[in-house]
């Protein structure tokens, strides 16, 4: 009770409430454009949150992975173009309903799908998170250290790509977060005599340069996104009868989104994918599945807004986020000062549960906001794609200037902007980057802090129990992966030759 | 056409790649060797990570070559023992973009330094209408009145958000000189 009344206070007290509403409201539009994942809908507003309290800027970034997390939907059905990747399972049965005249009850049921699943995983998202994190309140040093080399290999293991590049990712991510001054000793490392380097690069410059600018650049290459006559689409929530006919699948995909959105790497998209299979192997009508099914558009938007609450868990439990989304999050909170972690409920119970709070405004706004914002978002969804991404760049580089006054930044932005698109060309996954470079610090001083006790003995990280349980895990999914990616490539080079499809 | 003769033995792009990263590891442990030495430094300094870091690289790199090399091995072994023609390679992961793609999208790069360029001698709002001008028409809009005018709207709409909205000193370039 503690919880609600102090989540209350902060919703009655702060901005936060504005927060969540302009957030779902933003992430429904950047949703709704194709190419504006998530991920770079919240890159693109990190730099606005710079001025914000803490509560304020977390619940705006939080909000907008739930609006996005719907907005997806609304290209996917009317336009058959995903506007996220976890709306592509959306595209199959939604864009055939369209077809047939029903896109307004097509998106109807993609929204109100996606409040059950979004209330569904924050309901997950307030239970379970204090218990884990009171677990990890038994860590020390090491076992943090270790936990950070767990949450990386998990990641490299199970992103997309092969298993060395995702190392050699996170290997760079790593390397990035050494730039600056040292915490620990004062010296500064690889700043080549620039002052602007002293203070290390700010995540966001990373974050938005790998995902926002890479992306333009690989859209000045694709063609224009079909368009939509808007006018003939209202939205058509369903009626308690229909609803009596959507709740398996909506609990199927909420279940589904709950378990994926916790593991790490798995993501809105896998838990969409599997979502839908689970509700067509589950659904008494299974051939419609397809040929516009509702329960096909109720699973998988009920799983992707599942995912968006509780993609959560582990990095406020343990500090480790587990798709790119959470690792945005994580630099917003870790850029206004917020460790998140086991700690995170000693040392800041208020903003908990006022990031609590505030997502469980978003996710019942975007019923509201939901049917308020399909106007808008059809109308940016319409216009030529040269001017929205001419726009998203001009956005991108005032709000980048904005943080420091300094063109420098931008250069930096341009930068990793072409680092994005050498990892996008050369197949390396984005996530182990972002996560070496948000764990950088966690791994660095955990690792000499453990070391300076024991005045330089290795042996601390596994005769410390945790640490030994945790660096193990991590060896079994690095060689697991390893294993798996020689088998991948045994069968790949064999099925070639023989002339087979790999 | 049906390809009659055994493949032969090609350099894998991952190979390239573990090259060039091979270098970038191979630069950061001599850079990591200039970190220097501080009073404060305890048992580890602060060049440990970073040479742990660099070394975590390399072998990366040498990995990355290697199972290149191992997988266009056991293709070519495959197809020798293939009874029939050979099909085309494994693909390597990542897009399969061609060179005119590639300056495409280093256009998009080469506008952002421009700006750059211009921004504190011009100031942000002319700035901004050139590069949303220059963006769109490279990206595919006919250079018209009409991107001009979206141009203009945009620049003022970002220039109220940011320097009236959120009062961000954004560059005003020469023009405060003229009527000052």
């Amino acid at each position: 009770m503690d919880g609600i009344s102090t989540a209350f206070h902060i919703l009655t007290s702060s901005p936060a409430v504005f927060a969540a509403i302009g957030g779902v409201a933003w992430g429904i539009i950047g949703g709704a454009l194709p190419g504006i994942s998530p991920s770079i809908a919240l890159a693109l507003l990190l730099p606005f949150t710079y001025g914000m309290d803490p509560i304020t800027a977390i619940v705006l970034l939080g909000a907008t992975y739930v609006g996005a997390e719907y907005g997806g939907s609304i290209p996917a059905i009317l336009i058959n173009t995903p506007g996220t990747n976890a709306a592509a399972a959306t595209v199959v049965d939604g864009y055939y309903m369209h077809r047939e005249g029903r896109g307004g009850e097509a998106l109807g049921i993609s929204l109100q799908s996606g409040v059950v699943g979004g209330l569904f995983g924050l309901i997950f998202l307030i239970v379970f998170t204090e218990p884990l994190s009171r677990v990890a309140l038994a860590f020390n040093f090491p076992a943090y250290f270790a936990l950070g080399i767990l949450g990386l290999s998990v990641i490299v293991s199970l992103s997309n790509g092969s298993l060395i590049k995702g190392l050699m990712a996170a290997t760079l991510g790593l390397m990035i977060a050494t730039i600056g001054t040292d915490p620990l000793s004062g010296v500064t490392r690889f700043t080549f005599g620039e002052p602007e380097l002293l203070t290390g690069i700010e995540y966001v410059i990373v974050m938005v340069g790998v995902f926002a600018m890479s992306e333009l650049m690989m859209t000045a290459n694709s063609p224009d996104w079909g368009k939509t006559d808007g006018r003939q689409t209202r939205i058509k929530l369903p009626g308690f009868r229909k609803w009596r006919k959507l709740w398996r699948a909506q609990a199927i995909g909420s279940g589904v989104g709950i378990f994926e959105g916790v593991m790490p790497g798995a993501g809105g998209s896998i838990a969409a994918f599997m979502s839908y299979n689970e509700a067509k192997r589950w659904s008494p009508e299974p051939e419609k599945f397809g040929k516009g099914s509702e329960e096909g558009i109720a699973a998988p938007e009920a799983a992707n807004n599942a995912v968006a609450c509780t993609a959560l868990v582990p990095v406020l439990s343990f500090g480790i986020p587990g798709s790119n989304s959470a690792a945005i999050l994580m630099g917003g909170m870790l850029i206004h000062g917020l460790t998140p972690g086991p700690m995170l409920f000693q040392k800041e119970p208020e903003f908990v549960y006022g990031l609590f709070g505030g997502l469980a405004v978003a996710n019942i706004s975007q019923l509201m906001l939901g049917i308020l914002m399909m106007t808008p978002a059809l109308w940016l969804v319409n216009r030529p794609k040269p001017y929205l991404m001419a726009a998203i760049f001009a956005l991108v580089f005032s709000g980048i200037y904005s943080i420091h006054n300094s063109t420098y930044d931008l250069y930096l932005v341009l930068l990793f902007g072409v680092v994005g698109y050498l990892l996008r060309v050369f197949g390396f996954p984005f996530l182990p980057l972002v996560l070496g470079l948000v764990l950088g610090y966690l791994v660095e001083a955990n690792y000499r802090r453990s070391l300076e006790l024991t005045a330089g003995d290795h042996r601390i990280f596994w005769e410390t129990p945790i640490s030994l349980g945790l660096l193990s895990l991590a060896a079994v999914f690095v060689i697991g992966s390893a294993i798996r990616d020689i088998v991948l490539a045994r069968r790949a080079a064999r099925a070639v030759a023989e002339g087979k499809s790999a | 056409m049906m390809q009659s003769s055994a493949p032969r033995f090609r350099i894998p792009r991952d190979v390239w790649i573990g090259l060039a990263a091979f270098a970038l590891g191979a630069w950061y442990w001599r850079a990591a060797g200039d970190i220097p030495i501080s009073p404060l430094d305890g048992v580890v300094n602060a060049s440990a990570l970073p040479r742990m870091l660099a070394t975590a690289m390399m072998v990366f790199s040498v990995l990355l070559i290697l199972r290149a090399l191992l997988v266009e091995v056991m293709y070519l072994r495959a197809a020798r023992r293939a009874a029939g023609p050979p099909a085309d390679r494994p693909e390597a992961e990542g897009h399969g973009f061609t060179p005119r793609q590639h300056v495409k999208a280093a256009g998009v790069v080469t506008i952002g330094i421009a700006y750059l360029l211009i921004l504190p001698w011009l100031g942000y709002v002319p700035s901004v209408i050139l590069l949303v001008v220059v963006m769109s028409v490279y990206i595919g809009a006919r250079a018209g009145a009409y991107t001009l005018g979206v141009a203009v709207v945009l620049a003022v709409a970002f220039y109220l958000l940011f320097v009236r909205l959120l009062g961000i000193p954004l560059p005003a370039g020469f023009w405060p000189s003229l009527f000052g």
